[in-house]
C-alpha cells in the first residue's frame, strides 16, 4: 500500500474515533442529567418514607445514584482533559 | 387399585401358609435371604460403578458381538441381570451407548443369567454351601463397616454371596422336609396343558419375587427334592425367563423413553425365546438328552439337565433373534418415541430469519427472552416461589413468608429440556449468522449471546443454592430460616424488577435510568453478605447456628451474590437502551465490584 493511501486511512480512522468519543460524551451527559433528576426524586421519596426499611432502601438507592454520578463526572472530566 | 390389594393379599396368603406349614416358612425364608443377598450384591457392585464398569461399558460395546459378550460376562460375574439392565438403561439415557448396544447387552445378560442355574445345580446342591456362607457373612459385614468405598463394596459382595448361599440352603432344607409331609409332585401335569400352566406359574413366581434367578433356584431345589417333575420344571424355567421381562417393564415405567425401548426389546426377545421353547419342547428335550450324555451328565441328574435346557433355549433364542436386532430397533424407535413435551424447541430461530441483519436481531432477542422465561421458571421454583407471585404487585415479604413448601421437581431434567436445548440452538444460530452481520448488528448479537450465557449460569447458581434451601426452608432453627428467606427475597426482588423493566422496555425505548437502578441489588446483596460474614462467629459462639450451618450460609450467599450480579447484567443486556451510544454509557456507568467496595468504604468512613 502506498504511503499516501496509508496516511489517508489513518486520518479517516482518527476522525472516526474522535466522532465516536464525542458521541459517547453526549450519551454520558444525557445519562448524568437523568441521574440528577432521579436523585431529586429519591430525595423526595426519602422525605416521605414511612418505615425504616423503606428509608434504608431509598438511602441505598441514593448511594448507588451518587456512585453513578461520580463515574459520569469522572468520565466527562477525563474527556475534557483529553480535548 | 391392583397394587393396593396385591401386597396385603400376599401377606395374608404367606401368613396362612406359615401357620399351616413350618416347611413353607423355611422355604420362604430361603427365598427372602436369597433376594436379600441379591440386594447386597447389587449394592456391592454399585460401589465399583463410576469408574471401571463405565470404562468397560463404553469401550466394549461398540460392536454387537462385544455388547453380547459384555452382557454375558458381567451378568455371570454379578449374578444379576437386573443390575446389568439398570446400568445399561442409565448409559443409554446418558447417550454413552446406542440402542443396538443396549439390546446386545440385554440379550447377552440372558446367557449370563443361565450360569446361575449351573452354579446352583452343579455346586449349590452337591456341596454344603451353608458352611461357606457363615464366614462370608462375618467377613462381609466387618468390611461393610469400613470407611473405604472399595472395602465396603467387597464387604457387600461377600455378605451378598453369604446370604445367597444361606438362602439356597434353607430352600433345600425346606423342600427336603416338605417331601416327608406333602408330595407336591401330585399336582404335576403332563402334556401341553402342563407346559402352559407351569409356564404361567413361572411367570407369576418371577413377577412376585422380582427375580428370575431366585425363581430358577427355587425350581432347581424343588426339582432336587422331587417336589416337581422334570417336565414341569422345564416349563417353569421358560416362564421365569418371560417373567423377568415383566419386572424390567415395571422398572422401566419410571425411566425415560429409552429405558422403555430397551424393556420392549427385552420383552420381545424373551417372549419369542419362550414361544420357541414351548413350540419345540420335544426337540429341545431330545437335544438336552444328547448334550447331557455327551458331556457325561447322568440321565437321572435332572437339575443339571435343567441347567442345560435353560442355557440351550437362551442360546437358540439369541441365534434366531440376533439377525433381527436392527429391524427390532427401528420398530421400537418408531413405536416408543420421545414424548412431545420432552424437548422445548426454539420458537423464533429459523433459516428465513438469517437472511437480514434486522431479522437476525429480532429472532435472537425473542429466543433469548424465551430462554429467559424458561430459566426463570426453574429459578422461581428452585426458590420455592411462583413466577406469577414474583411478577405481581403483592408485598414480597408476605409472599416469601407464605411460600415455605419445597417444590418437588427434577431441576436437571427441566434444565436439559427447557434451557440447555434452547441455549444450544441460540449458540448455533448466532455462530451461523454472525459472520454475515455488519459491525453494530454483530455487537448486538454478541450481547444477546452473553445474556443467554448469563441466564444459563444463573440457573446453575440456583441449582447449587437449592440443595440447602430445601434443607433450611422449614428448619426448626429460626436464624437459618430467616437468612435463607433473605436470600430468596433479594433474588425475587431482582426478578420482579426485571419483569417491570421488560414491561417498560416494551412500552418505551428509553429505559436507561431504570437499567442503572438495577445496581441497587448489587449493593444490597453485598451488604447482606458482609453482615453475615461479620456476625457468623458470634452466631456460632452463641449457639444460634452450628459451624455446618455457618458454612452453608457463607457458600450460599456466594451463590446468591453471583446469581444477582448475573441477573443485573442480563437486565442491562436485554432491557438497556436500544441506542448504541446510550448502551455504551450504561455500561460505563454500571457499578463494578470496586465501585461497590468504595460505597462500603464511604459508609464506614461516614459512620465513624
Amino acid at each position: 500500500m502506498a504511503a499516501k493511501d496509508l496516511f489517508k486511512k489513518l486520518k479517516k480512522a482518527l476522525k472516526d474515533d474522535g466522532r465516536k468519543t464525542s458521541k459517547q460524551v453526549k450519551a454520558v451527559e444525557k445519562a448524568l442529567k437523568k441521574l440528577n433528576k432521579h436523585k431529586k426524586k429519591l430525595k423526595k421519596d426519602l422525605a416521605s418514607a414511612s418505615s425504616d426499611k423503606e428509608r434504608n432502601r431509598i438511602e441505598d438507592r441514593l448511594k448507588v445514584n451518587r456512585a453513578h454520578r461520580k463515574k459520569a463526572l469522572r468520565f466527562l472530566s477525563n474527556a475534557m482533559r483529553e480535548d | 387399585m391392583f397394587k393396593r390389594i396385591m401386597l396385603p393379599t400376599i401377606f395374608a396368603v404367606l401368613a396362612f401358609g406359615f401357620w399351616v406349614s413350618p416347611n413353607l416358612s423355611e422355604i420362604s425364608a430361603g427365598v427372602a435371604l436369597f433376594l436379600f443377598g441379591m440386594l447386597f450384591l447389587e449394592e456391592g457392585f454399585k460401589a465399583f460403578t463410576g469408574g471401571l464398569l463405565e470404562k468397560l461399558l463404553t469401550k466394549t460395546t461398540d460392536r454387537l458381538w462385544k455388547a453380547l459378550a459384555f452382557g454375558t460376562v458381567t451378568t455371570t460375574i454379578m449374578q444379576s441381570s437386573s443390575l446389568v439392565s439398570v446400568i445399561t438403561i442409565s448409559f443409554l439415557s446418558a447417550g454413552l451407548i446406542g440402542l443396538t448396544s443396549g439390546i446386545g447387552i440385554v440379550f447377552g445378560a440372558n446367557i449370563g443369567t443361565t450360569t446361575g442355574a449351573w452354579l446352583v445345580a452343579g455346586l449349590g446342591l452337591k456341596v454344603n454351601i451353608a458352611a461357606y456362607a457363615m464366614p462370608m457373612l462375618v467377613f462381609g459385614v466387618i468390611l461393610v463397616f469400613q470407611s473405604s468405598k472399595t472395602l465396603k463394596g467387597v464387604g457387600y459382595v461377600l455378605a451378598g454371596m453369604g446370604f445367597l448361599f444361606l438362602g439356597i440352603h434353607h430352600m433345600k432344607v425346606g423342600f427336603d422336609a416338605f417331601r416327608d409331609t406333602l408330595d407336591l409332585a401330585r399336582f404335576a401335569m403332563t402334556g401341553l396343558a402342563g407346559l402352559l400352566v407351569f409356564s404361567v406359574i413361572g411367570v407369576a413366581a418371577t413377577v412376585i419375587m422380582q427375580s428370575s434367578h431366585a425363581t430358577l433356584v427355587l425350581i432347581i431345589t424343588a426339582l432336587a427334592a422331587q417336589q416337581i417333575t422334570y417336565e414341569n420344571a422345564l416349563a417353569l424355567a421358560i416362564g421365569a425367563n418371560v417373567g423377568t421381562t415383566i419386572t424390567a417393564i415395571i422398572g422401566s415405567l419410571g425411566s425415560n423413553y429409552q429405558g422403555k425401548q430397551l424393556a420392549g426389546a427385552h420383552l420381545i426377545f424373551n417372549a419369542a425365546t419362550g414361544a420357541i421353547a414351548i413350540v419345540f419342547i420335544g426337540p429341545f428335550m431330545a437335544a438336552v438328552e444328547g448334550i447331557s450324555a455327551f458331556v457325561g451328565i447322568a440321565a437321572t441328574d435332572y437339575t443339571l439337565k435343567l441347567a442345560v435346557f435353560h442355557t440351550l433355549f437362551n442360546l437358540v433364542g439369541i441365534a434366531v433373534l440376533t439377525p433381527f436386532i436392527k429391524p427390532l430397533e427401528s420398530v421400537l424407535t418408531r413405536v416408543i418415541r420421545p414424548p412431545a413435551e420432552e424437548l422445548v424447541k426454539p420458537k423464533y430461530l429459523n433459516t428465513a430469519a438469517i437472511q437480514f441483519p434486522e431479522t437476525v436481531i429480532k429472532a435472537v432477542t425473542n429466543e433469548t427472552l424465551h430462554l429467559y422465561d424458561n430459566a426463570m421458571e426453574i429459578v422461581a421454583h428452585g426458590l420455592s416461589l411462583h413466577r406469577d407471585d414474583i411478577r405481581s404487585d403483592r408485598d414480597l415479604d408476605g409472599i416469601i413468608r407464605e411460600s415455605h413448601r419445597v417444590m418437588d421437581f427434577d431441576l436437571d431434567d427441566v434444565y436439559e429440556r427447557k434451557v440447555k436445548v434452547l441455549y444450544g440452538a441460540i449458540l448455533e444460530f448466532v455462530s451461523r449468522a454472525q459472520s454475515q452481520l455488519p459491525a453494530p448488528f454483530a455487537d448486538n448479537v454478541y450481547n444477546l449471546r452473553r445474556a443467554s450465557t448469563l441466564i444459563v449460569q444463573t440457573v446453575k447458581e440456583v441449582k447449587h443454592l437449592r440443595k440447602n434451601l430445601g434443607l433450611y426452608l422449614n428448619s426448626r432453627n429460626p436464624h437459618m430460616r430467616a437468612e435463607y428467606d433473605r436470600i430468596r427475597y433479594e433474588l425475587a426482588s431482582v426478578m420482579r424488577k426485571l419483569s417491570e423493566l421488560r414491561r417498560s422496555a416494551a412500552a418505551t425505548t428509553d429505559s436507561e435510568a431504570d437499567v442503572l437502578d438495577l445496581d441497587e441489588f448489587k449493593l444490597s446483596i453485598d451488604k447482606l453478605e458482609r453482615a453475615i460474614t461479620a456476625n457468623l462467629d458470634q452466631m456460632i459462639r452463641d449457639g444460634r447456628i452450628t459451624p455446618t450451618m455457618g458454612t452453608s450460609l457463607i457458600i450460599d450467599f456466594g451463590y446468591a451474590r453471583d446469581a444477582i450480579w448475573n441477573l443485573v447484567s442480563i437486565g442491562n443486556l436485554l432491557y438497556g437502551s436500544s441506542d448504541v451510544q446510550d448502551k455504551v454509557a450504561e455500561e460505563l456507568l454500571a457499578l463494578t465490584e470496586d465501585d461497590v467496595e468504595d460505597i462500603h468504604r464511604d459508609d464506614i468512613a461516614h459512620a465513624s
